[in-house]
């Protein structure tokens, strides 16, 4: 009988360890998402970054939003940089995208802010993703891994994400407030998504299509439609790059749809700056 | 000119503060520099913003007699000018307190300031459909129409705000 007992509890227990670490995945912000037909959406970000610097930080924070399958999974959210709407602060939401903007915003207390704009509820319509350069250019905040942690956490929140941990410790998810200053500058803890971020993407856009799209589509909003050339401009946006920073490729969205893929293969010198730098912007 | 100063707060205000269009908003302050002063009060000058503050004593009831009350306790503050913030709909005024920054947001009333001061979640970090990533803890505090934000960590100023505000609304759990 008490074996029997044992037994039931053992496999309760199993079955307990079996369920799927989805049950970890909590953060979503309010049920906040974008209204699409399909999955996976792109959503585009709008690149309104006066610095070469913040824009690499755009780049990194595009591609590593892009790269699910770094821990073996899938995003029904994907993210393509487009030309911004302004290049005004103040940096005027655009339907259907989020728009990316720094500035001196002044000393009012915040590093990043997201914005977005829901109908239905629930259903975001446009979002906006701010860095303050009156913070961003003194010491204490301007390192390469509290300005990735900013920009990666802020631009994800338009996707729906709240925060993983409010306490300060890290969770190794660029969604935590966890603080890049101090004696972790040089730490790059928190400064990209984790798998839960990913999972609770997933279980966000994989409870529901909808009817109609709040997502602006690609080649109404694409950049321009010249021809890729030796302009590291026209390259569009970097989708993917090797561990040593020297093997890069590029993905340029066309307004008839069409892609053009580049690919990359840098000098020793051109990715030893910043390995996982967009060379284009890191020199 | 001189402007009474309660219709001053009026005034001084964005026009969306009030709910007004652009051309209510013009047409009210053509109204109010043409009658003058027409109640009791301290009398401001439109163009000149309060940088010293006759002691009203008494309990905090607007951004003069927020100033006049810490200065009484003992505590340094100090004019800055204008702060905005894109998750208020009016534009506050910053004072330097011990050296910090102390936002103050003056509301027509203490409904438009309620209104506001429920947009702000339990921790901070999100005010309506907004989040913020602020450089250090928080603090919200609401007295009457004011609703006043300290973002640090400095016990002693925030004794001084608790004094004069009473204790803040927000925030237990950011760090």
């Amino acid at each position: 009988m008490k074996t029997m007992k044992n037994i039931k509890l053992l496999l309760v227990l199993l079955a307990l360890a079996a369920l799927p670490s989805l049950t970890y995945a909590d953060h979503s912000w309010n049920g906040y998402h974008w209204a699409r037909t399909a999955n996976p959406f792109t959503l585009k970000l709008g690149n309104n970054l006066t610095s070469a610097d913040w824009q690499s930080m755009l780049a990194q924070t595009s591609q590593d939003w892009n790269s699910p399958d770094t821990f073996g999974t899938t995003s029904p959210l994907l993210t393509a940089i487009v030309s911004g709407s302004s290049s005004k602060r103040r940096c005027p939401m655009v339907a259907g995208t989020t728009q990316v903007c720094n500035g001196a915003y002044g000393n009012n207390g915040w590093l990043g802010l997201a914005s977005i704009n829901i109908t239905g509820g629930t259903h975001i319509t446009q979002g906006l993703a701010k860095v303050n350069d009156t913070y961003f250019t003194k010491p204490t905040y301007n390192n390469p891994n509290e300005k990735l942690h900013v920009m990666c956490q802020e631009v994800a929140h338009t996707f729906g994400l709240d925060h993983q941990s409010t306490d300060g410790s890290s969770q190794d998810s660029c969604m935590d407030y966890f603080s890049n200053t101090g004696a972790n500058a040089g730490s790059a803890l928190s400064t990209k998504p984790n798998a839960h971020d990913f999972e609770e993407l997933n279980l966000i856009y994989d409870a529901h299509l909808d009817s109609t799209t709040t997502v602006a589509a690609m080649n109404a909003l694409a950049a321009s439609a010249s021809d890729v050339t030796n302009d590291p401009g026209s390259w569009g946006q970097l989708m993917s790059q090797s561990a040593n920073g020297r093997s890069s490729t590029y993905e340029k969205f066309h307004p008839n749809g069409s892609q053009t893929i580049t690919h990359v293969y840098w000098t020793i010198e051109a990715a030893a700056n910043c390995p996982a730098c967009d060379h284009r912007y890191d020199h | 000119m001189t402007i009474n100063q309660d219709r001053c707060e009026s005034v001084v205000c964005k026009g969306r503060g009030l709910g007004l269009a652009p051309s209510a908003f013009a047409v009210g302050v053509f109204f109010l520099v043409a009658a003058g002063s027409t109640a009791g009060g301290e009398t401001l000058s439109l163009s000149n913003p309060p940088q010293q503050s006759q002691s009203h004593g008494g309990p905090v009831m607007d951004y003069v007699s927020l100033i006049d009350n810490l200065r009484t306790a003992g505590v340094s503050v100090e004019p800055e000018g204008e702060v905005e913030q894109p998750f208020f709909s009016i534009e506050g005024r910053m004072i330097k307190v011990s050296g910090e920054d102390v936002q103050v947001f003056q509301y027509i009333d203490a409904a438009a300031a309620d209104a506001e001061a429920a947009l702000v979640s339990p921790d901070g970090s999100a005010v309506g459909t907004s989040k913020i990533h602020w450089i250090g803890p928080p603090h919200f505090y609401k007295k009457g129409k004011l609703l006043v934000l300290y973002v640090g960590d400095n016990a002693e100023l925030l004794k001084a705000l608790e004094a004069a505000l009473g204790r803040p609304f927000c925030c237990l759990l950011l760090p």
